[in-house]
């Protein structure tokens, strides 16, 4: 079995796990959730999207909360952590040989996987600690919560952030903390390290913050990622300014906050204001970046910044004329290019076909849906609001992108292929006409 | 090293012909367009409105913020006509010498050649492909012209002079992927018309599909293969590409009573299928785009960035761009080491290409679709319409383009020019430019995905 259809299968056996937990009495408050609720649910947590179609504080009990953060964890970690040294091989070996993952099997160095998984492991349990303590005695200290729910509100809401999964136990996600600088500052800055993913992780872990050090990877995901923030968070400023229903009525620090917080949330899907009410611009704009998503190897979705930085150099180059795709003095392989490409293509594909088979479905507005269908592909779980109005059939179209969404599409892509051919010649050249 | 022999064009790059020629036609229009004689009287032509209509008939793209036929004279629409032609007939000569430029540069045996190193062109060709265009754009717009004007003559019963004037207006207009129309409301009262339909559709084809398809298909005819690559890739995208969205058009729409809901069978396919025709790239349209269904509305738009084929009338990024980045996908997907179709292997820098004008359709499309919602209170939906409209020359509109204020018309006026040009010069006169390194950097791979 090739690794990717492994990998695939591995997430439908979770699935298939968390959905039947779900199901049981004991998960709900009310009576028994019905399948297609308890299927979408638990495909939300272990893609780590975080949209709902039931509000998770009220409709679920202490036990099924613990069933979704397993889930979240297991998304977020166990299979990332799976796909991490899938990368980390992958990246080495293809360097060298340009093979690709179907070679990864023979590739597998045990010494050296082990090493990884430890740090990895390392990694998570150190920011989730850190962000549980800190939520909770926020919770508990500023907001007076009950010492138990002050846990309860901590560690979830830590495991949420750090998985980029962006389920909340307050059925208004954190829109009453838009102003709460201490809240919103550590669920980001938990989200942002579980985004930008663990290759980067260990590398900064390694060589500390001596840039010069750094690989490639790290350098080109850091700077695309600082860059794809800052220009969302000013679009977001400047459209949402006098919006009464978003940013309008707070003060201009909140203003500041509330766009910083709610575009680094383009990963994990954290709201501090209502997504619905936003004008088409930032609409469009958000579109876009939860397209983009995080960091290679984490727990965020989306074509991940490395992936669009790399298809930018490429065009710049072609513009300029030059023959290397350069960046930061080292040249990038055609390959890289080509993955990079392929994995754009593929997202642009999926997102356009299923917005328009569920507009075909369901007389929903164009912009929404599109929101809709981009947050669940990249598993990110913003919403207008348009989860809960879902039919059944676009719910499950829904849940099936989401474990797409996660999977990402070449894995798919790649376990769907039947064969995998050598060719021991190459066909000569032509050239068609483009533009 | 002798001298070079006059007969060769030079010193100009080919980018900068194509920019400076389509410029500078634009503006004659602009000016001929603001003349009073042009004008009837029942609108406010200003100089942005002159601007525009000059700006759509030389991209061939056809989006009007005025009302066509009842806002110019005569000799408005001919003078609309002419910059039609002109645009269609410089763009299918300038993108096919640009193509043979590239052919010889890039040719083992050329490359020895000073003139292929300082993207000269030889006379000879340029006479051979400027009057190859010409025979190929007289005899299909002749063959149009001559099919409207009988039927328009012995069907609707108009009076000769009417019926020649319309045959001649819509084929040129047809053939040239334009889309303007002497008719209120462009093509709607032809709904139960089919012939109309069919024939404007064929003729569209024809000026999309290529002209070195054209010469292949002449050359080779129906023996597939020894069809060039591009051809086969042309071919196959283009009959794909409207069997699908015939498919999908009359589906979408078939109950929809704005649109082709009151229309019998054989009528609703006919308008799904001119549907499919006319959004890459000409702009005619037989039903209305306003009532349409947002998914309808949302496949035209990506039909209209898709286009037609290089080297023709049509616009956007072309089928082959398309075909290469499908193709890349494909062997990524598969393992392959190389990219190949039919049994050639696709180069490098075409794949670069190809990323190139598509990116820069992206982005044109997408910074044009942001300007349009924050200069009037446009739905996402037909803003982007409305710039992946302009951006593909194609003149496909969902009623939004007569509300739009001077700076968004300006930044349609933008986008028609560069999605005109730009993937041309781009497909093309960029390759000339290719610039050697005397060092390289280490290989490094990050990941990606």
């Amino acid at each position: 079995m090739t690794p990717a259809r492994l990998l695939v299968l591995l997430y439908s056996l979770a699935l298939a796990l968390g959905t039947v937990l779900l199901l049981l009495p004991y998960a709900t408050r009310g009576p028994a959730a019905p399948f297609d609720i308890a299927f979408f649910t638990a495909t939300s947590a272990i893609s780590v999207t975080g949209l709902v179609v039931v509000d998770t504080h009220s409709y679920w009990s202490g036990f099924g909360h613990l069933v979704i953060l397993a889930l979240i964890q297991l998304g977020g970690l166990g299979i990332v952590t799976l796909g991490s040294i899938a990368g980390l091989v992958v990246s080495r070996r293809l360097g060298l040989s340009g093979r690709r993952l179907a070679q990864l099997e023979s590739g597998l160095d045990l010494g050296d996987v082990r090493h990884v998984l430890r740090t990895v492991l390392k990694i998570a349990a150190v920011v989730e600690a850190t962000t549980f303590v800190l939520l909770t005695g926020v919770f508990y200290f500023l907001h007076h919560a009950a010492f138990p729910e002050a846990l309860r509100l901590g560690g979830f809401h830590a495991i949420s952030a750090f998985n980029n999964s962006g389920f909340s136990l307050f059925s208004n996600s954190l829109e009453d903390y838009v102003t709460d600088p201490f809240i919103c500052g550590i669920v980001a800055c938990a989200v942002l390290i579980g985004a930008v993913g663990f290759p980067v992780l260990t590398d900064i872990r390694r060589n500390h913050l001596s840039p010069r050090r750094w690989s490639l990877h790290t350098k080109l995901t850091l700077s695309a990622m600082g860059a794809v923030l800052g220009v969302s968070a000013l679009i977001f400023l400047w459209f949402e300014w006098t919006n009464p229903a978003t940013l309008g009525e707070l003060q201009t620090s909140g203003k500041i906050l509330a766009s910083f917080f709610n575009t680094s949330m383009r990963t994990a899907g954290f709201s501090s204001i209502d997504f619905g009410q936003l004008n088409e611009t930032t609409q469009l704009a958000t579109i876009v970046s939860m397209f983009i998503g995080g960091g290679s190897v984490s727990a965020a979705g989306g074509i991940k910044v490395t992936t669009l930085a790399l298809i930018l150099l490429a065009v710049i180059t072609e513009y300029r004329g030059d023959q290397d795709v350069t960046a930061f003095r080292r040249r990038i392989p055609p390959e890289a290019i080509r993955q990079a490409v392929a994995i754009t293509l593929t997202g642009v594909v999926a997102v356009l076909t299923v917005t328009m088979l569920i507009l075909a479905i369901e007389k929903f507005p164009l912009t929404n849906t599109l929101f809709e269908v981009t947050s669940a592909a990249s598993i990110v779980g913003l919403s207008t609001g348009l989860s809960g109005e879902l039919n059944t059939a676009s719910r499950l179209i829904i849940t099936v992108l989401m474990l797409l969404g996660r999977l990402g599409p070449m894995t798919v892509g790649a376990a769907l292929m039947l064969r995998e051919r050598q060719r021991l010649y190459r066909f000569a050249q032509e050239r068609p006409i483009v533009g | 090293m002798p001298k070079p022999p006059r007969s060769q064009v030079r010193n100009y790059h080919p980018a900068q012909i194509i920019v400076f020629g389509f410029g500078s036609v634009i503006l004659a229009g602009s000016a001929l367009l603001m003349l009073p004689i042009s004008h009837t009287g029942s609108a406010d032509i200003r100089p942005i409105t002159a601007l525009f209509t000059a700006t759509s008939a030389v991209c061939v793209t056809g989006l009007a913020t005025v009302e066509t036929a009842t806002s110019w004279t005569t000799f408005g629409h001919v003078v609309i006509l002419v910059l039609i032609q002109l645009g269609g007939l410089g763009i299918m000569s300038l993108a096919s010498l640009a193509g043979i430029l590239i052919s010889h540069r890039l040719g083992l045996r050329s490359r020895l050649r000073a003139q292929a190193e300082t993207g000269a062109l030889n006379l000879g060709d340029v006479r051979t492909v400027l009057r190859g265009v010409l025979a190929v754009t007289l005899f299909f717009e002749g063959l149009a012209a001559t099919t409207l004007t009988l039927w328009f003559m012995f069907h609707h019963h108009y009076n000769p002079s009417k019926a020649i004037w319309n045959g001649v207006f819509h084929s040129i207009s047809a053939y040239n992927n334009a889309g303007f129309a002497l008719f209120e409301g462009n093509l709607v009262r032809f709904a139960h018309d089919p012939f109309v339909l069919i024939v404007i559709a064929l003729a569209i084809i024809a000026g999309g599909i290529g002209f070195p398809v054209i010469l292949d298909l002449r050359r080779e005819r129906f023996r597939f293969k020894a069809w060039t690559l591009h051809t086969k890739l042309v071919v196959i995208m283009t009959v794909a590409l409207i069997l699908i969205g015939t498919t999908f058009f009359t589906i979408s729409e078939w109950d929809n009573p704005a649109t082709l809901g009151p229309l019998n069978s054989a009528e609703s396919v006919t308008g799904g299928f001119f549907a499919a025709i006319t959004d890459r790239t000409a702009g005619f349209n037989a039903l209305d785009y306003g009532s349409a269904n947002e998914s309808t509305v949302l496949i035209t738009t990506i039909f209209m960035f898709i286009g037609a084929a290089p080297a023709g009338t049509a616009g956007g990024v072309k089928v082959t761009t398309i075909a290469v980045l499908t193709l890349m996908v494909w062997s990524e997907m598969r393992g392959d080491p190389d990219v190949s179709a039919f049994g050639r292997r696709l180069p490098r820098f075409s794949q670069r290409q190809s990323l190139a004008i598509f990116l820069l359709g992206l982005g044109a499309t997408l910074v044009g679709t942001v300007v349009l919602i924050t200069t009037g209170p446009f739905e996402i939906g037909a803003a982007a319409f409305e710039a992946a409209s302009a951006f593909s020359t194609t003149g496909l509109t969902t009623g939004i383009t007569p509300l739009l204020k001077i700076p968004a018309q300006l930044i349609l006026i933008t986008l028609m020019f560069l999605g005109r040009v730009g993937p041309v010069t781009l497909g093309t006169a960029l390759v000339l430019r290719e610039r050697g390194r005397l060092f390289r950097y280490p290989e490094e791979r990050p990941m990606v995905g």
